[in-house]
């Protein structure tokens, strides 16, 4: 009974420390991890070894295999090269550009981190800001808003997703059949109300969209050879995405061996791109794991199941609904990795005590009935990232760039594009779950 | 050590900076120098600034980050130039500077500005600059160690 409470104390001190972010919250998973540790609420096998609960190798290992993919790319101009023909595509029209890039981001997001997506989409958008001699900030926002959105579509396009996948043991495809449909959908209502709330205030003078339409989008690439590789070997790396369950590979051994493939052809010194992988938040993802593990294993997880369960009844579409909202606007305050790494044992545990009598733990994930949770979970973990400033990372990293640029975007900025945008796309999330999984 | 040397408020402008650049560079003991100590109104040393600092702050900030200079269009040079000339120097000084004591010797000296890639130190007692030691003086003492004087047999 005690390990209950310690492993609640470790668990709650750890969460508030991090939604203060006055000490890095890499050093808190780590110092909380070792704390689960060091009280003894989980034993060094447990947090190692675990499937249940220690670190989730499958999550680790498929964020490493992207990283590194990315890390080659990024360099390449590429992603440069894509954002300056897609304003070329818009012909230098304000509004056109910004539903352009905006889909764009969208698009290499649901592959592609967030973060990273808007850190390579971000220079451009300033480039061609300023030759328009526009305000930027409104393409920064809905650029940071569809990285979101976009990321929501796939299995590797946010890490909710795949820690998802890979705690309920889902498939890339299972991902394009059930979310990307919505998310689609989504992006088509989001393109016309950003129009609708951004089209009057961007008008251009016309003598200046020519200095887009002259831009040499060719010129953006640095490295011609290796822009090539990476474009194929990303191809071949999503090809095997979609074919992995045929292929009988799971999803990580798909990224790693791009990655792979990628530094073998690209010929450059494995350690200049090892130590641009993002290990800080790889390791606060390790600490994060065995913290939940520790609340997992003293039974913590099971009492907030039993608790969920008693509001809803037992009614799965009730269910569904809770968990979407609930997540949504949990995620719109609070990072939703941390929340996700929560949720997940907590859904498993609500299927254990719904159908005590399904053992198999296939069966169990994929009940039918459970289906639309994993995707409530999905959709609101990460659509409700946009709801505020602080939601998710890509807005944050969006907001400082801007105030780099001299043009500071506020809290209350953001939110107020966010948040109408964030419950828009909850609310096509709901009439989707209900008609897809209830009333068909 | 020079002791005679130019100095520049935190608030001065960055046309300011400019305007001293040209004149300093016409001063003949003051030949060469194209950098200025930024001091404050209580006179210690806050910071300090070259050209190649407001060659920086011209560049804009997301051309620098991702390689996207080749893109700039016709007249962003004088634009830019227009848009940083009223910037207080302390926006674009360097403000962690390697500094020596009037003491430092002269191993030391060269170590630093190898190091840091400074062809000037500035010399600092009590927070105060009392003069600038140039890499210029480092080599002068070179040639005359081995050249002109008898000290190496």
């Amino acid at each position: 009974m005690t390990d209950l409470y310690i492993g609640t104390a470790i668990f709650i001190f750890s969460y508030i420390a991090i939604i203060s972010e006055k000490i890095h919250k890499t050093i808190i998973a780590l110092f909380g991890a070792s704390a689960m540790l060091l009280l003894k609420i989980l034993d060094q096998h447990e947090a190692l070894f675990s499937e249940e609960l220690g670190i989730d190798y499958n999550v680790i290992f498929l964020l490493i295999g992207m990283m590194i993919i990315i890390n080659i790319m990024k360099d390449t101009g590429v992603f440069a090269w894509v954002a300056i023909r897609s304003a070329k595509f818009a012909k230098g029209e304000p509004i056109r550009i910004m539903t352009t890039l905006s889909v764009v981001t969208a698009a290499i997001s649901a592959f592609l981190d967030n973060v990273t997506t808007v850190l390579l989409v971000a220079p451009v958008t300033f480039l061609i800001c300023d030759a328009l001699e526009i305000n930027v900030v409104p393409f920064l926002i809905t650029e940071a808003i569809a990285s979101n959105i976009g990321g929501t579509a796939t299995l590797i396009g946010d890490p909710p997703n795949i820690m998802i996948a890979s705690k309920a043991k889902l498939e890339f495809m299972d991902f394009i059949y059930n979310l990307t449909p919505v998310i689609i959908l989504v992006m088509i209502a989001y393109v016309f109300t950003i129009k609708w709330m951004f089209g009057k205030s961007l008008a251009v003078r016309p003598e200046l969209k020519a200095r887009i339409m002259e831009m040499k989008e060719s010129e953006a690439i640095t490295d011609p050879v290796l822009t090539k590789k990476s474009v194929v070997v990303l191809g071949l790396t999503i090809l095997g995405f979609l074919f992995h369950t045929p292929l009988g590979f799971e999803p990580t051994t798909i990224s790693l061996a791009g990655a792979g493939l990628l530094l073998l052809v690209a010929g450059k010194e494995p350690h200049e791109i090892l130590e641009k992988i993002e290990w800080t938040t790889l390791f606060f993802f390790m600490g994060l794991f065995i913290m939940v593990g520790g609340v997992v294993k003293v039974g913590l997880i099971k009492i907030m199941a039993e608790q969920a369960l008693a509001v809803t009844q037992g009614n799965m579409f009730a269910t569904s609904m809770l968990v979407l909202w609930f997540s949504a606007f949990a995620s719109a305050i609070i990072d939703n990795i941390p929340y996700v790494a929560t949720m997940n044992p907590l859904v498993i545990d609500m299927a254990k005590s719904l159908w005590p009598n399904v053992t198999e733990p296939h069966a169990l994930l994929h009940k039918p009935e459970l289906m639309p949770i994993w995707w409530s979970l999905a959709l609101g973990a990460c659509l409700g990232g946009n709801g505020t400033l602080i939601g998710a990372s890509a807005n944050v990293v969006v907001a400082g760039m801007s105030e780099k640029a001299g043009r500071k975007i506020t809290f209350m900025q953001f939110t107020r594009y966010g948040m109408p945008l964030m419950i828009e796309s909850v609310v096509i999330c709901t009439v989707y779950i209900w008609i897809r999984y209830y009333l068909i | 050590m020079v002791k005679e040397f130019d100095t520049i408020l935190p608030s001065a402008t960055v046309k300011e900076a400019v305007n001293m650049f040209r004149c300093a560079m016409r001063g003949e003991e003051r030949k060469g120098v194209n950098a200025l100590m930024v001091v404050d109104e209580k006179g210690k040393l806050a910071g300090m600034i070259t050209m190649n600092h407001i060659l920086k702050a011209i560049i804009p900030f997301y051309m620098e980050m991702a390689h996207l200079s080749e893109f700039a269009w016709e007249g962003l040079f004088e634009r830019m130039c227009c848009k940083v000339q009223n910037k207080p120097v302390s926006d674009i000084m360097e403000k962690k500077l390697v500094v020596v004591a009037p003491h430092s010797n002269l191993i030391e000296i060269a170590d630093l500005m190898l190091k840091h890639r400074v062809r000037r130190l500035p010399v600092v007692e009590n927070g105060r600059v009392v003069g600038i030691v140039y890499r210029k003086e480092l080599f002068f003492k070179i040639v005359e160690t081995m050249l002109d004087k008898d000290v190496c047999k």
